[in-house]
């Protein structure tokens, strides 16, 4: 018998078939913990909550937040520091084999480059979801507070966690792109300047093209009743989105992944970009259009009003909170003027405006303003509200509330609606300034900063209005002298003289002589205001 | 009758690459078994690109591979090899803000180890395999240089690999911590196969059952220690002068001079050592080609 030997390579039992899911998950883990531990991100998220943070421990936050601004109000910081953090974070991850020459080792690993920048891309959503809590958090506070407006748009607040989520795919598919950390960075630059550059448009048309930016940032004239807003929140959150799954895809294919999977979520993807990019375009609906023009001009039709003793208050229904604080400046007022004339009835109705003067370039007349002011008169008469003060949709810094005591002191003084933006001069002037100014502590303070960054006098109501006053600089100086002193003593002296202080005719010398305070002499005569209230 | 034997966990034949124009390796045919088998060569011998073939980060121009049973040409044969293979690379790189632990877990999870807690028991074990169970926790920017190459052959260890490929891994250790890595390697020697790239001929001596020899892209010589020594038997003398006519001659620490080459008649010979050998067949080689 012959025996034969043969050598047969070594085949070993195959060992348990990894599971590159698992691993891309278990990847993804260890990923998002160091992303979230990254010091980019942790001054990212120190940068978007700090100054919040502090605004609610000083007190300085605004008690009156309107939900639907506050809902994007910080999505351009969330941007630069929550974004460009993901992006950084995200891109310094990608990079790590390559930064610390790790690739040689890497290339022999079992689980493939696509899973790999799979576990990249799903890093980032932790961070994605603790800015949606953030935001949530945030919004929640401010809903909270008892002078809280509005309601907010979750579209808006999705943008924020998108933001992150599309920055930090991007950070992902520039690594697979360009080996160098500096792009990240560069491209962040980039970003917000352009996305600065979108609130300088030279067109209306250009204008609309911030919205392909990863955050459409505008400035209206001020906040709206949330069923008069017409951003395209929800197909750009939609286009956002679309730009998430395109570049996670292209991401992906750029490391060698194939499959018809990943042709379907590109096509997907781009099909999204394109069709909700586009629909952001479209043209703001009739019915809201409408329903702006009606709440701009004939807001009563629109409002829901309220009576808190001889005083009527009517806003739009999402402002009710803000009655009360109204009413603190208007009793601040009332308080100090003779019985007979506080107990008189007036009225107070909140107003838009929808048309942003500035940015659209309109110059008004003052012969427009007159006939736009006369107007309104006409509209407050119809509704059984003549006369009504006019108030904004701003409330709760020093600036909207010395605006507000202004026209409604004038009104109490004047009894004659509201004013088309003319100089309040003589005694009359000075009565206004005085009982503007110590109407609230608010009022007070928000007069001192109105006098320091005015020249000629102090300007009363929002300046997007018709109605609007102003009391020069002779006559607001014997006021500011008077806010010096007690206010009892002060308006004692008002009651006593309330009719000759509230003359159109009597003259600030006449004031200041009743007062006992020093009156500037007359300016040249080239120099003098046209005083017309 | 018919018996089979354990067979070679590699074998490669006509393995051909080039970079460009430079041919790095030519024709390499060579089979690994079980055990500890070293790969001397000259710097540029082409022994990082030999290693980086088999441990599947290259792909050959031309030529057969068989790794564990396996053609790593193939994705499904690459990554069946990539399953069962410890990699040791000469600069492995290392992640200076991770801690030991961590870095050795994250490359378990590029081996797709996934289930957590079997993953970390898995990295505990090669950290204390390699004497670093209590320095798990201290970040690799602290380490020291042997310290590091530790960490990365606990890396390499992961999963119990059948093949451990080490390229040069006792390259700036202190003797101390050469020591050490020795130790470590010749137990890991014991029932699977390691490919040890080195260019200290008593490390060869010292760990490796089989040795092979790279020269210029192509094998010199494949054979045990013992076969290479043998190499430059009758051609080591020792005498009290400096001998011009020798491959290469030194004056020894006995204050001798020992020789390699072709000795004068009536020399006084010594035993050869693989370093000799290795000297006698790269210095011929050199010859053969300066001839030709």
């Amino acid at each position: 018998m012959s025996t034969v030997m043969t050598e047969q390579p070594q085949v070993l039992p195959d060992p348990a078939p990894g599971d590159p899911r698992r691993a891309m998950v278990a990847l993804a883990r260890v990923e998002a913990v160091r992303l979230l531990r990254h010091p980019v991100t942790i001054a990212g998220i120190l940068l978007f909550v700090g100054p919040e943070l502090y605004g609610w421990l000083s007190g300085g936050a605004n008690r009156y937040p309107v939900l639907q601004d506050e809902d994007r109000s910080k999505q351009f910081l969330a941007l630069l520091a929550l974004g460009g953090a993901a992006l950084i974070a995200a891109n310094l991850a990608a990079l790590r084999a390559h930064r610390h020459a790790t690739t040689v080792l890497y290339d022999t690993f079992v689980l493939p480059q696509p899973w790999r920048t799979g576990a990249f891309l799903l890093s980032v959503v932790p961070f994605g979801l603790l800015v949606a809590v953030l935001v949530a958090v945030r919004i929640g506070l401010l809903a909270a507070v008892p002078g809280a407006a509005g309601r907010p748009n979750p579209y808006e607040l999705a943008a924020y966690p998108a933001a992150v989520l599309l920055l930090g795919a991007a950070g992902v598919l520039l690594a697979r792109l360009v080996r160098a950390v500096i792009v990240a960075p560069l491209l962040l630059l980039v970003l917000a300047v352009v996305t600065v550059a979108g609130l300088l448009p030279s067109t209306p048309a250009a204008a609309r093209l911030r919205w392909l930016l990863p955050i459409a940032m505008d400035e209206p004239p001020m906040p709206l009743p949330v069923d008069l807003m017409s951003r395209p929140a929800g197909w750009h959150l939609a286009y956002v989105v679309g730009l998430i799954v395109l570049v996670a895809a292209a991401a992906l294919a750029v490391t060698g992944a194939r499959g018809r999977r990943l042709v379907a979520a590109g096509a997907a993807g781009l099909s999204i970009t394109v069709l909700a990019g586009s629909a952001q375009f479209f043209p703001t609906s009739d019915a809201v259009r409408t329903a702006q023009a009606t709440a701009a001009e004939r807001p009563a039709e629109m409002q829901s009003c309220q009576r808190i003793d001889q005083v009527t208050y009517c806003a739009f229904d999402d402002f009710a909170p803000w009655v009360g604080g109204w009413d603190a400046v208007v009793r601040g007022v009332l308080r100090r003027v003779p019985e007979a004339q506080a107990r008189q009835p007036l009225a107070v109705r909140q107003r838009i405006s929808t048309a942003d003067r500035a940015a659209n370039g309109l110059v008004v007349t003052a012969e427009e303003q007159a006939a736009a002011a006369a107007a309104w008169r006409r509209v407050d008469a119809d509704a059984g509200t003549p006369n009504a003060v006019t108030v904004g949709t701003r409330w709760g810094d020093g600036e909207s509330e010395i605006g507000f005591a202004g026209l409604v002191a004038y009104e109490v003084v004047a009894r004659a609606g509201g004013p088309a933006g003319g100089q309040v001069c003589g005694a009359r002037g000075v009565l206004v300034g005085w009982l503007a100014g110590q109407a609230t502590p608010k009022a007070t303070d928000g007069l001192r900063e109105v006098d320091a960054n005015s020249w000629g006098g102090v300007p009363f109501g929002e300046w997007q209005f018709p109605v609007a006053l102003s009391v020069p600089d002779r006559e607001m100086a014997v006021a500011l002298a008077l806010l010096k002193r007690p206010a009892d003593e002060v308006a004692e002296l008002v009651r006593r003289s309330w009719a000759e202080l509230s003359a159109a005719g009597t003259p600030t010398e006449r004031a200041g002589e009743l007062f006992g305070v020093a009156v500037a002499p007359l300016p040249p005569e080239e120099e003098r205001t046209v005083c017309e209230a | 009758m018919t018996v089979t034997a354990t067979g070679p966990v590699v074998r490669a034949s006509d393995l051909t690459l080039r970079y460009g124009r430079t041919l790095a390796l030519a024709d390499v045919a060579f089979t690994l078994r079980d055990g500890v088998t070293g790969l001397l060569g000259p710097n540029g011998a082409g022994k990082t690109t030999l290693l980086r073939i088999v441990a599947t980060a290259l792909v050959p121009d031309r030529g057969q591979l068989t790794v564990l049973g396996a053609d790593p040409r193939t994705e499904s044969g690459r990554l069946a090899v990539r399953r069962r293979l410890g990699y040791l690379p000469q600069d492995p790189g290392f992640h200076p803000g991770f801690s030991a632990f961590e870095f050795v877990d994250y490359v378990a999870i590029l081996k797709e180890l996934t289930n957590r807690r079997v993953r970390h028991e898995e990295v505990s074990r090669v950290l204390t395999a390699v004497g670093l169970a209590d320095q798990r926790g201290k970040k690799i920017r602290a380490l020291s240089g042997g310290m590091r190459q530790r960490v990365a052959l606990a890396a390499a260890l992961l999963g119990d690999p059948d093949l451990l490929i080490l390229d040069e891994p006792t390259v700036g250790l202190d003797p101390e911590q050469r020591l050490r890595f020795r130790e470590v390697v010749a137990e890991l020697g014991e029932g699977r196969s390691v490919l040890l790239s080195t260019h200290q001929t008593e490390e060869v001596m010292a760990l490796c059952q089989r040795v092979i020899v790279l020269d210029r892209g192509t094998v010199r010589f494949e054979g045990t220690p013992v076969d290479l020594a043998a190499l430059a038997r009758g051609r080591v003398w020792t005498s009290g002068s400096r001998a011009p006519e020798a491959l290469a001659s030194w004056r020894a620490g006995t204050g001798r001079y020992r020789h390699v080459g072709d000795p004068p008649t009536g020399a006084e010979l010594l035993e050869p050592t693989v370093e000799d050998g290795y000297l006698m067949l790269v210095d011929a080689t050199a010859d053969q080609e300066a001839y030709a």
